[in-house]
């Protein structure tokens, strides 16, 4: 019971906003830079450096080139607040045509574009209201011509009023796994409660019903967990292959695995007991159910999801690396954000599909 | 059988004068009652019973100016007496700045003294002194005043056999007028074993009509100087050991009036009536009974001056003749014997301990007069150094550069106030109330912080001015002057900026600074030379500059409180 309660909780957290105090864009003063790229922004198209603002160390951004822009995530969700305060400082030339962009949900497609004006390093301030629901807005910054523009500061946050009488900004349908109140406000047409989390949370954006069983889907697909589009929203529902993830991988029913269990949203090697005694347990958290996990009894060719597990010391198969919800994750910047507005850890936990040396 | 031994000096315009204090001092109220005869020779002090009520309060009446010394006259005037004027311990009762009812009671106690000597069939002789303001018709002991018919009265009532009145003060020679003194009859003492003389001597530092002064020099006023000096010896002309009123009266009455010749307000003379009844001469001090003592050679000849070494104080200042040697008795001690001959002045080192000391001539140095007189041996004014600490919180001036700071770049102030501490060393010129010096003032600003997220990035500064002040003063009180002062320094900022990853960079600028002020000033609270000010100024200091080309003026209007010593 207790494991169920933590993949819960770990899936569940994912449906919740993230903000710092209400904030809702990290670095908002062009300060962290890794190198000579920022660390919380990313460079859509052209370059930027680092110019000085009032302050040599103050760093802000400059977009170089006639075609350059900027953007960053925010993991904020209608359930913090439909209404944005948006500011910025920034020092935009004549010739340069500054844009702002906002893309609801992340899905790549901006839904309102704000023109800048030039200034001198003087504050600029809008209110924007976001049409509920939405999971994650996208803001992009970006600039065309040969002047020069340095941003200073950028910030937004959650503002409780102030966006009286502003026609919302519609992100159009949500994609999968965004939350929705019914089914026209998902671009599958399908809103569904979503199987992973039972307690306290909003239905979610599907593409199959999995309610439906094996007619969710065609022929040799099934009706599972598909890979994660954005960290900002769930794990996907849709048609998967049938069998067709391997041990270690998450699931949403039996079909979806190679070994035809899913046990706990994962697809494992036992269920609920091994022979001979051993423990059918899980690898890691949120991870696969594999016979004495850790205890390296397992032979030449047998299931497992680390080396532990082996006799040998050796499990082949591909790295997993999750974020703390047990989604597979490359890096940091694919997990949801833990605290605040951080990202979450992308950890190595075993491997999947893995069969001991 | 009475008799004016002494001619009663009235009615001439009074002395010398510090011209911006004018109602300025009062010198000598002396009274003196004549009671018994010395006991066991002149040179020894009589064996009656003492008593002396000396009083100072430097507090100003209605419309006069603060004294700045006479309460120290009266505290030097006790000393004296109390090394060399024959008291017993206890009999010298100094009272300092007292109210008309304090000084009543001290009165009346001194009555209820000298009546119970009296009941025991012991005569007693009563040293009254006062200095401080008084005007023709009464002693002003601050806001209220003690008519002087009435201390004339209360003073009468002492059952002493011999009274001795000083006065120090303006126009205390009213005292006598008040008083209606007849001219004394000519007396003198001629038994050791009581009081042949009886009445009242009144010895006033200045004619019913003269100002009488004080002066910075000397520490003290012109009077009560010269008659100290007398007392200590060098007003002893008969050189029989005692200082006699007579004696007493003719030298301060002589060196008074030749020290304020030459001020601005004009020649102070004193004057002395007598109302005596007897023969012998009535003694006020014995120099040679005293423990220390410092001798002048017969062969020394000159204007000789003794300063204490320690309190820079001259202690006596004499004429000195070549053929016989003079004595004047001092508190043990070092003291630095000045002799000026031509346009050179020997400084002889003497150190004079108990049963005194000969000047040595051969361990004098000599020196031009000029620089003597740089050392205060002979300078017309001594001019005062004060030392200042003040300190200032005050909110960071709003400007374009605070403004991109806070409004712009969304840094916030921590604590939110600037704290300063200034330091300056000014030395007064003239008499005007001017005074000039330098200062050094450092100042740190309240933390900026930005909240970036992970890390914030922070931002202070310092400032650090040097520079010259100028300051104008204007009494106002005795305790309480006003100022108004005006600098110009250079200014230094340093700034400090740390960001997220804890990098530090600092910058360093430049700038003028200037600073415009006035306040009060309230002196002598704890003890003589103590102050507090406080204030306000506007300061002008444009010397951090932004990125932006913007400066930020680290001044403003600031409310300072300072601690100052004066001396």
């Amino acid at each position: 019971m207790q494991k169920l309660s933590l993949l819960v909780l770990g899936l569940a957290g994912t449906q919740l906003g993230a903000t710092d105090c209400g904030r809702v864009l990290r670095d908002p003063g062009f300060d962290l830079w890794c190198g000579e790229d920022l660390c919380s922004w990313k460079v859509v198209r052209g370059d930027v450096a680092r110019a000085p603002t009032w302050h040599a160390s103050d760093a802000g951004v400059e977009l170089v080139g006639e075609d350059a822009a900027i953007s960053q995530l925010a993991p904020v969700t209608s359930d913090d607040g439909a209404c944005i305060h948006f500011e910025l400082v920034a020092n935009v030339d004549d010739d340069a045509e500054v844009e702002l962009g906002l893309d609801v949900h992340g899905d790549g497609s901006l839904d309102r574009r704000e023109r800048l004006p030039a200034s001198k390093w003087k504050p600029l301030s809008y209110n924007l209201a976001i049409k509920a629901p939405f999971d994650g807005i996208r803001f992009e910054l970006s600039k065309r011509g040969s002047g020069r523009a340095v941003l200073g500061r950028i910030h937004a946050e959650i503002a409780g009023d102030g966006c009286g009488g502003l026609p919302p900004i519609d992100g159009g349908p949500a994609p999968l796994g965004g939350r929705c109140a019914g089914d026209a406000d998902c671009a599958s047409g399908l809103c569904r409660m979503d199987p992973t989390a039972f307690v306290g949370v909003k239905p979610r954006c599907v593409g199959c019903d999995p309610g439906l069983g094996p007619a969710a889907c065609g022929a040799g697909m099934v009706c599972g967990l598909g890979e994660p589009r954005s960290p900002v929203r769930d794990l996907p529902i849709e048609c998967v292959p049938q069998r067709g993830d391997e041990l270690g991988e998450l699931c949403l029913t039996s079909g979806e695995c190679a070994s035809q269990i899913c046990n706990f949203f994962a697809c494992s090697s036992c269920v609920n007991a091994c022979g001979g005694g051993e423990p059918c347990e899980p690898a890691w958290t949120l991870g696969p159910s594999v016979c004495a996990p850790g205890e390296g009894r397992r032979a030449s060719g047998e299931p497992c999801a680390t080396d532990a597990d082996c006799a040998s010391g050796a499990c082949n198969g591909a790295v997993r690396r999750t974020c703390d919800d047990g989604r597979p994750c490359g890096n940091p910047g694919d997990c949801p954000a833990a605290d605040g507005l951080t990202p979450g850890e992308c950890t190595t936990v075993g491997v999947t599909g893995g069969s001991c040396q | 059988m009475t008799q004016n031994r002494v001619p009663t000096i009235r009615g001439v315009a009074c002395h010398e004068a510090k011209a911006m204090r004018l109602p300025l001092l009062l010198p000598i109220l002396a009274w003196a009652l004549l009671g018994d005869a010395p006991p066991a020779g002149a040179d020894t002090p009589p064996a009656i019973a003492s008593y002396a009520l000396v009083v100072g309060s430097n507090l100003p009446g209605p419309g006069q100016a603060g004294l700045r010394y006479a309460e120290d006259d009266a505290r030097r005037v006790g000393a004296t007496l109390a090394e060399i004027g024959g008291y017993a311990a206890g009999a010298i009762d100094v009272l300092v700045r007292p109210t008309p009812d304090a000084l009543r009671q001290r009165l009346d106690q001194l009555t209820r003294r000298v009546t119970a000597d009296a009941a025991a069939g012991k005569q007693a002789r009563v040293l009254f002194y006062y200095s401080g303001h008084a005007r023709s018709t009464a002693i002003d002991l601050g806001p209220a005043a003690l008519p002087l018919e009435e201390l004339r009265q209360r003073l009468l009532a002492v059952p002493a056999t011999l009274k001795v009145v000083v006065l120090d003060a303006c126009q205390s020679g009213a005292f006598s007028r008040v008083k209606g003194a007849t001219p004394a009859a000519d007396f003198s003492f001629n038994s050791r074993q009581h009081l042949d003389a009886s009445g009242v001597a009144v010895l006033a530092s200045s004619s019913g009509s003269e100002l009488s002064q004080e002066s910075e020099l000397l520490r003290g006023s012109y009077f009560t100087h010269h008659l100290l000096v007398g007392l200590r010896g060098a007003g002893d002309a008969n050189r029989d050991g005692a200082v006699s009123v007579d004696e007493a009266y003719r030298y301060a009455y002589h060196h008074t009036l030749v020290a304020t010749a030459v001020t601005a307000v004009g020649g102070q003379h004193v004057s002395l009536e007598v109302e005596l009844k007897g023969h012998g001469e009535v003694p006020l001090s014995y120099p040679r009974a005293a423990t220390s003592s410092i001798e002048l050679p017969a062969q020394l000849a000159g204007y000789a001056l003794i300063q204490d070494r320690q309190a820079k104080a001259v202690v006596a200042e004499l004429q000195k003749a070549r053929g016989a040697p003079a004595r004047v008795a001092v508190a043990p001690g070092e003291y630095d014997v000045l002799v000026r001959t031509g346009e050179q002045v020997a400084r002889c080192p003497i150190t004079a301990g108990p049963g005194g000391a000969t000047v040595d001539l051969g361990r004098c140095t000599i020196e031009a007069v000029a620089a003597a007189a740089q050392k205060g041996a002979g300078a017309a004014f001594a001019p005062r150094w004060r030392v200042e600490l003040s300190g200032a919180l005050e909110r960071e001036r709003r400007d374009a550069y605070r403004a991109t700071l806070v409004d712009t770049f969304d840094y916030r102030e921590d604590g939110g106030l600037t704290a300063e501490a200034s330091l300056g060393v000014l030395r007064e010129y003239g008499h005007r109330g001017l005074w000039l010096g330098g200062f050094a003032a450092q100042a740190a600003s309240p933390t900026y912080i930005f909240d970036a997220g992970e890390q914030p990035l922070r931002f202070r500064w310092q400032t650090t001015r040097v520079g010259a002040l100028a300051q104008g003063e204007h009494r106002l009180g005795h305790t309480l002057t006003a100022f108004a002062r005006g600098a110009a320094a250079l200014g230094i900022g340093w700034t400090r900026f740390v960001d997220q990853g804890g990098a530090v960079t600092r910058e360093v600028f430049a700038g003028p600074a200037v600073e415009l002020g006035a306040g009060l000033r309230l002196e002598n609270l704890w003890r003589h030379g103590l102050g507090m000010s406080f204030g306000g100024s506007f300061e002008y200091a444009p010397i951090l500059e932004n990125e932006l080309g913007e400066r930020h003026d680290s001044g403003g209007v600031r409310f300072r409180y300072g601690l100052s010593y004066t001396w």
